[in-house]
């Protein structure tokens, strides 16, 4: 019933290899190649599938390799343009593909919306679409339900206080505007203005954390033979003792271990198991790392400190260039004193994203806890860890789009306060942060505000 | 004598006027009946138009062939442009008012226009007609029958009774039957619309005291003067007319000092004073005695009108309040206390204002008094303003429940339109919330319970940086020549204002500015700044706090008629939020087209809840857009309404 690009995950959350992100609407195409680099160039074709990855727009870093499926209109579910990704790399990839869609200038799609459009162009019979009605009243009630049980959560309570800090703006805005000859106060509210953004930013900081915290990370250990890999995964799962819980790798060359870091279920990949062998590509397990780095979010780069840097090891290094990267420098107990520095190694390395660097050792416990540390770190975008008991966790993706429009508007509001532009465009910025902030609240700005407005304000001829 | 007319207009305050005239404008023989000819489009309370989104409609009325704008500008003592800098969307003409010269030229207007006619008479009752052919186009639909007993017949009827309808005036404990004070009430006619099943509610409103000029020490006073650039609330081309000449030529009043009397017109102005300790005193100490809080007032004031007794009650710690002393025209020595609207028995007032320095001998020829009236319940009219118990009976103005002579103005024409096009057999005329204030107004009032009397503001309308007073008639006059509201020659003019601002907007965007020590020089010196990098002329523009004009000498660029420049420089300024807007509507467009039948079976519609069922039944609303704005609708409602909706679409075809 709307003709913007609306995007979604279609497949259901949870741990799985694959996660597919749907998009349909009459930009989606345009907004998909905004994401996308096809390993080979060209036009993206209907009904043909593309290999490549998904990039985020401005940093240019890879963020997944994806699959791409391209179904014009009015040759797809919806008789719209559709486009979708197949995510390889767990929930986080899936997550930002998401958010790369949202950031290109899609919109998430409510409950049902492309079942909707699919019945409103036509492609499916009445009948189809009362059945999944069904499903969107259940999901409308569930969505009641859950923001009743917020009501009494911290998420609805911060954002209630933001929304009437800012209720509280708009009222004064609005009251100037309105009654340009009635004595009002003059009031600053720049510094209102910037505490509320402040805590939109870390409610928004929490979001992504939220993902982090409620779907986890992969983590994959690569490096070469006898660097120290498969103890410091022993080390890594020591280093808590509350769960380790080993499970079957997905593939066979792999081992998996879950870890729990920090309040973070982190899923430690271990290309393990490797036999010597006079094969290079065999003995350094090229292949097996390959397929631990797929199912990754993130890979930590293991190297022996007490030999110098060798090609296998910049072989291995390379594989992981398209993945954030720890590197790992251990056995420093034994650590050669004329071999070069960690610093000029990571220089040496030249990884694109490393992340972050550590010195090790596992055999005597030294630089784990920082490795930890640093590992969390990097999971949670570089924000610090949560502290106990401060579960402020945004982990709904609604939510977590509603807030960062409203910090997109709140930051434009500032700007245009800061730059003392007209006050009418203040409240256009400041009503509509307020409106997306209360779709988290289910609640609208309305006759509120002139109740806000005539308690506040003595006005009025 | 001929009794039939296609559309009859009962009162003659500002919907009524708006609403003759826009009825005789579509060539319906109208017939306009009010208690008292010389009171038409009567200023009952302050003698101003306009304001912040009150002169909006103003302007929308002007642009689709109202009167008020043009009435205004021909009687106004002062004009004001508020909210200058506040932004072009809330920027906006207020005009102070000769108020019987007012209702004097919105007679001779009236009396000038073909096919209406003005009768005096009180009407008492209406009759609902059984049309013998019910299919018969020309079958008379009422009979209106007056005081006298003398009856008319009209195929459409527009119903606007101000706070005529049971009105009931009050100051202290005095309470007396009256439409406006000294006039009588249609106490008929309400008890009418209850017996013909109208559910009505009490509304209340209330006006300040009027004073005696020679009596006000004008030197403690504030002056506040009109503005010295020529402004107009109607839309005059330079290629086709003038603007009118005001309708007084002699010398104002001697008593009002600081009048100007040169420049683009003579001008009283308005003069501040405010209240201090004594007067507060006093109102705290005759609280018992005031009739908002004795229970003697039971009608619902409007909050934004509050009385001076409620403003010092509810902001105890406020120390003073301004009034303003507006002149009721340009000879009367009655004067307006604009902000003390109060019905405080008449010794408080006159011992209130007495304590204020510049009224110390202050002599009061009207006193201030509460009024409470009959309005219809929200929900008894939909989007056209036809009644939904009698085809053909339109209603506006505080009837429906709103308060102001500009809103008032604004439902009459929209009401004369609908009920020209009934008597015609053509579909409604709806404007959307993106369109018009006319319609985020029209559709506020049929999708919100009313709880207090109504009243227009700019934070009310959501697209409002699309609906600016600049660009009214770019918006709305095509429409109105479609309807036959205006005539071709001011069609082709607004279309010629139009191709004016884009062609200059063209110019600004294709000329590139180079930052030349030169240019840099002379764009410093106009108070510009400098450029780093090349840029067009409207990049330049759009910078804060340049000016066209700035921007025009510094690189001689063309020069166009001053309302052109102000549009083209909202639209460089703007635009990215006029975009913004503009894709808001765009996105909410088909939910907005996606009309209900005003029979639409409710109780059919399976899954629909019960609550919603009420909320829909109650309202009916108009569009899909409209059902979404109710309060208690969510959207799987609307959801399972577009599903129903398709499929009766669908069934329809089969």
């Amino acid at each position: 019933m709307e003709q913007d690009t609306i995007v979604a995950i279609a497949t259901p959350p949870g741990e799985g290899g694959l996660g597919v992100v749907r998009m349909s609407g009459p930009e989606a195409i345009a907004f998909a190649s905004r994401l996308f680099r096809p390993v080979r160039p060209g036009p993206l074709r209907s009904y043909r599938l593309r290999y490549g990855h998904v990039v985020d727009p401005t940093s240019g870093l890879v963020i997944d390799e994806v699959l791409v499926a391209v179904m014009r209109a009015p040759q797809s579910f919806t008789r719209e343009d559709v486009v979708e990704f197949s995510c390889h790399g767990g929930p986080l990839p899936v997550q930002q593909t998401l958010q790369g869609c949202l950031d290109a200038g899609a919109r998430l799609a409510r409950p049902g919306e492309f079942t909707l459009r699919a019945f409103l162009n036509g492609r499916i019979d009445l009948s189809q679409a009362e059945a999944t009605l069904d499903v969107i009243r259940a999901q409308t009630d569930a969505g009641l339900a859950l923001a009743q049980a917020q009501l009494g959560g911290w998420l609805a309570r911060e954002v209630r206080a933001v929304r009437a800090v800012l209720l509280d703006l708009l009222a004064y805005v609005t009251v100037i505007v309105d009654f340009p000859e009635d004595e009002v106060e003059p009031q600053d509210i720049g510094p209102r203005l910037r505490t509320s953004l402040q805590t939109v930013t870390s409610l928004l900081q929490g979001a992504s954390q939220g993902l982090v915290y409620r779907h986890g990370a992969r983590v994959a250990i690569v490096g070469q033979p006898n660097v120290g890999k498969s103890s410091l995964l022993n080390a890594l799962l020591r280093s808590d003792r509350a769960i380790v819980t080993p499970v079957p790798g997905t593939t066979r060359d792999t081992l998996e271990e879950t870890a729990n870091l920090n309040g973070i279920p982190v899923v430690l990949i271990d290309t393990a198991g490797i036999h010597a062998s006079n094969d290079l590509v065999e003995r350094l397990g090229i292949e097996r790392s390959r397929a631990a780095l797929a199912q990754a979010d993130l890979a930590l780069l293991v190297v022996d400190a007490s030999r110098p840097v060798e090609d296998e090891d910049l072989l291995i290094a390379r594989l992981t260039a398209d993945k954030p990267t720890l590197l790992v420098w251990n056995k420093l107990d034994q650590q050669d004193p004329a071999a070069p520095s960690l610093v000029s190694i990571a220089a040496h390395l030249a990884h694109p994203r490393l992340a972050a660097t550590v010195a090790t050792s596992v055999a005597t416990g030294e630089g784990l806890e920082t490795l930890v540390q640093s590992l969390v770190q990097v999971l949670l975008g570089g924000h610090a860890p949560l502290a106990a008991g401060e579960a402020r966790l945004v982990s709904n993706p609604r939510h977590h789009d509603a807030l960062h429009r409203a910090h997109e508007y709140l930051a434009a509001a500032l700007a245009g306060w800061d730059a003392n532009d007209p006050t009418d465009l203040l409240g256009g910025d400041l009503l509509a942060a307020l409106n997306a902030l209360g779709e988290i609240t289910g609640e609208s700005v309305g006759d509120d505000l002139l109740d806000l407005i005539f308690s506040q304000f003595c006005i009025g001829k | 004598m001929q009794h039939l007319y296609d559309v009859i207009v009962i009162g003659a305050g500002h919907a009524g006027c708006e609403a003759a005239n826009a009825a005789a404008r579509l060539g319906c023989r109208t017939l306009l009946l009010t208690i008292d000819l010389d009171k038409l489009a009567h200023m009952s309370c302050n003698p101003s138009i306009g304001g912040p989104a009150k002169g909006h409609l103003v302007r929308e009325l002007d642009a689709m062939g109202g009167l008020i704008a043009r009435v205004t500008d021909q009687t106004a003592i002062q004009i004001r442009l508020l909210n200058e800098s506040k932004g072009p969307a809330v920027q906006s003409l207020r005009a102070q008012c000769d108020k019987r010269l007012y209702a004097q030229v919105m007679k001779e207007t009236l009396e000038r226009m073909p096919g209406l006619d003005l009768r005096q008479a009180m009407v008492e009752q209406i009759i609902p007609l059984q049309p013998t052919d019910p299919t018969d186009p020309r079958a008379a639909r009422f009979t209106v029958v007056t005081h006298t007993g003398w009856q008319y017949q009209a195929r459409a009827l527009v119903l606007t009774t101000g706070t005529f309808l049971r009105g009931r005036a009050v100051t202290g404990q005095a309470a007396w039957g009256a439409g406006r004070a000294g006039e009588a009430p249609a106490m008929a006619l309400g008890n009418d619309l209850a017996s013909l099943g109208f559910p009505l509610v009490r509304l209340k409103t209330g006006t300040p005291p009027r004073i005696d000029a020679r009596t006000i020490d004008f030197s403690q006073t504030e002056i506040q003067h009109g503005s010295r650039v020529p402004y107009y609330f109607g839309h005059y081309y330079a290629d086709l007319e003038a603007p009118p000449a005001p309708a007084y030529h002699g010398e104002p009043a001697a008593i009002y000092p600081a009048a100007l009397r040169e420049g683009w017109r003579p001008q009283l102005p308005c003069y501040q004073v405010y209240t201090g300790a004594d007067f507060h005193r006093l109102i705290r100490a005759n609280l018992d005695r005031a009739p908002l809080f004795s229970g003697v007032i039971e009608g619902v004031g409007p909050r934004y009108c509050p009385s001076i007794e409620d403003k010092i009650v509810r902001f105890a710690d406020k120390e003073r309040h301004g009034f303003f002393l507006e002149p009721e025209g340009w000879k009367t020595h009655e004067v307006y206390v604009q902000g003390c609207n109060t019905s405080l028995p008449e010794d408080v007032q006159w011992a209130m204002l007495r304590t204020i320095p510049a009224l110390r001998k202050v002599e009061l020829m009207r006193i201030g008094y509460a009024i409470e009236y009959d309005a219809v319940s929200t929900g008894e009219v939909g989007a056209d303003l036809q009644t939904r118990r009698l085809a053909g009976l339109f209603l506006a103005g505080q009837i429906n429940g709103t308060t102001g002579y500009e809103e008032a103005a604004a439902q009459g024409l929209m009401a004369g339109i609908n009920a020209a096009r009934f008597a015609q057999q053509a579909p409604a005329l709806i404007l959307r919330r993106d369109q018009a204030y006319i319609g985020v107004l029209i559709d506020d009032l049929v999708t919100k319970e009313i709880h207090e009397p109504y009243r227009m503001f700019t934070s009310r309308a959501e697209h409002r940086l699309l609906l600016r007073q600049d660009n009214a008639d770019l918006r709305l006059s095509p429409l109105a020549h479609e309807l036959g509201l205006i005539d071709a020659a001011r069609a082709a003019a607004v279309e010629r204002r139009r191709a004016a601002a884009e062609a200059l907007y063209t110019t600004l965007s294709e000329r590139r500015i180079f930052p030349s020590a030169d240019t840099n020089a002379r764009l410093t010196a106009a108070g510009i700044g400098t450029l780093n990098n090349p840029a067009s002329a409207a990049d330049v523009l759009a910078r804060p706090h340049v000016s066209y004009p700035q921007l025009r000498t510094a690189l001689d660029l063309p020069e166009a008629a001053r309302e052109i420049e102000e549009l083209v420089e909202v639209t460089c300024k703007y635009g990215g939020y006029i975009e913004r807007q503009q894709r808001e509507v765009e996105r909410m467009h088909k939910m907005e087209n996606r009309r209900i039948p005003d029979t639409f079976d409710y109780h059919g519609l399976n899954g629909l809840r019960n609550e919603a069922r009420q909320v829909l039944l109650r309202f009916r609303p108009a569009t899909l857009g409209q059902a979404s704005r109710l309060a208690g609708i969510n959207p799987s409602d609307v959801a399972i309404l577009l599903f129903a909706l398709e499929r009766r679409t669908s069934e329809s075809r089969l």
